[in-house]
């Protein structure tokens, strides 16, 4: 066992597993759900239509699903957590353009379409997320699959 | 990270992302079927109009009941409520309409939580970009489902059988009426198994904004014609 690690590390393993998790929640709570559901939280943003909203909510929740899978595993470690922190800011950017627009967001889609905070709420969770995520990218090689395969990520 | 894992681990991603989602993908089963008298009075056996054309007009002349009301009935099996739901409003747009209203007919399990959460993220979105409108006397918020009345009874339980099970929505289109607006009710299925027509004209007429209602009927009553076309989906 490595007496070794250090504090920044176990920081990162820390946030890579929470970040991965918090991804694969995401996935898999719009994945028990119907697709048109996610659908109808993506057309409230008023940035997609019907069609294209509806093929986003195919895609997106096994992108999360297995991005956090992998992020959590460690596997392509810092290219999961940079597709993580993609994700983020493109979620930012969609709450942000309905905050601005004062669109009547009612449900963020983030978690499912069952309940939802304030877009407020979400934008600054989200921020937290990106933080954590910038650490699961830089310090994030802690008990990894690359690790293991000599990846020294 | 080593830069041949780049392309490797994205090309993974997005494979299993891609199959993953294409597995899920359903292709939906949707069936145009205009109202016939028959069907309208429930007398016999559904029958799908395969024909390219289909006057309504001919159809109203049969039942006098039918006189302003163009029926599009929307079929879809082992989906979701809401695929169903949202593939009937799909339809409803393609074919311009300005007033919807679902019904969840006989067959289906139950109403679950899923159309309570259909019905409220309907009341989100509007229609053809008008602003949506559900009842004028109760507009619920979102974390609550309506409050159940009349003719219209929402059960929050949820039923695993909605997906199994197959959901037929009937859609009754009103076009050419003068008003950006929806009108969408969900009824509970053992009334629906009746369909009696003239109760929903009468929870339309109640619920309807009165000027509304008169010129949306006026101005049906003066087009007179009305023609499906199948193949296109229009109603002309």
């Amino acid at each position: 066992m490595n007496s070794k690690i250090n504090i920044r590390d176990a920081a990162g393993l820390l946030a890579r597993l929470a970040v991965g998790g918090v991804f694969v929640y995401a996935g898999a709570i719009k994945l028990l759900a119907p697709a048109e559901e996610f659908a109808y939280a993506i057309e409230t943003y008023k940035v997609t239509g019907p069609a294209l909203s509806l093929w986003a909510a195919y895609i997106m929740p096994w992108l999360e699903l297995f991005t956090g899978l992998l992020l959590a595993a460690g596997i392509f470690t810092r290219f999961n957590a940079a597709l993580c922190g993609v994700l983020l800011l493109f979620f930012e950017a969609l709450l942000g353009q309905a905050w601005l627009r004062g669109l009547p967001v009612t449900s963020c889609g983030c978690f499912g379409s069952g309940s939802s905070n304030s877009i407020g709420y979400e934008f600054a969770q989200n921020l937290v997320f990106l933080a954590l995520t910038y650490l699961a990218y830089r310090r994030g090689g802690l008990f990894s699959a690359d690790a293991a395969l000599g990846d020294k990520a | 990270m080593k830069p041949r894992f780049l392309p490797a681990s994205a090309a993974f991603l997005v494979a299993v992302t891609v199959c993953s989602a294409r597995a899920q993908w359903v292709p939906p089963e949707v069936q145009v079927t205009p109202l016939s008298a028959r069907q309208y009075q429930h007398t016999e056996e559904d029958e799908t109009v395969s024909g390219t054309e289909t006057e309504l007009s001919s159809l109203k002349a049969k039942s006098a009941s039918s006189e302003d009301i163009a029926r599009i009935r929307v079929v879809s099996k082992g989906m979701w409520f809401q695929s169903a739901d949202y593939l009937a409003r799909e339809k409803a747009a393609a074919l311009g309409a300005n007033y919807l209203v679902l019904l969840q007919a006989a067959g289906d399990e139950s109403l679950g939580a899923g159309a309570v959460k259909s019905y409220r993220a309907v009341r989100l979105l509007g229609f053809n970009g008008a602003p949506l409108y559900i009842r004028q006397e109760a507009r619920p918020s979102y974390q609550q489902p309506p409050a159940a009345t009349a003719g219209e009874i929402l059960q929050p339980a949820a039923s695993p059988q909605n997906q199994a099970g197959g959901h037929q929505h009937f859609a009754w289109v009103w076009r050419k009426g003068p008003h950006k607006l929806l009108h969408l009710a969900v009824f509970d299925p053992a009334k629906a198994a009746k369909a009696e027509t003239e109760e929903l004209k009468s929870y339309v007429r109640e619920n309807f904004p009165q000027k509304e209602y008169q010129e949306l009927m006026r101005s049906l009553k003066k087009g007179a014609r009305f023609t499906v076309d199948l193949n296109k989906g229009e109603i002309r």
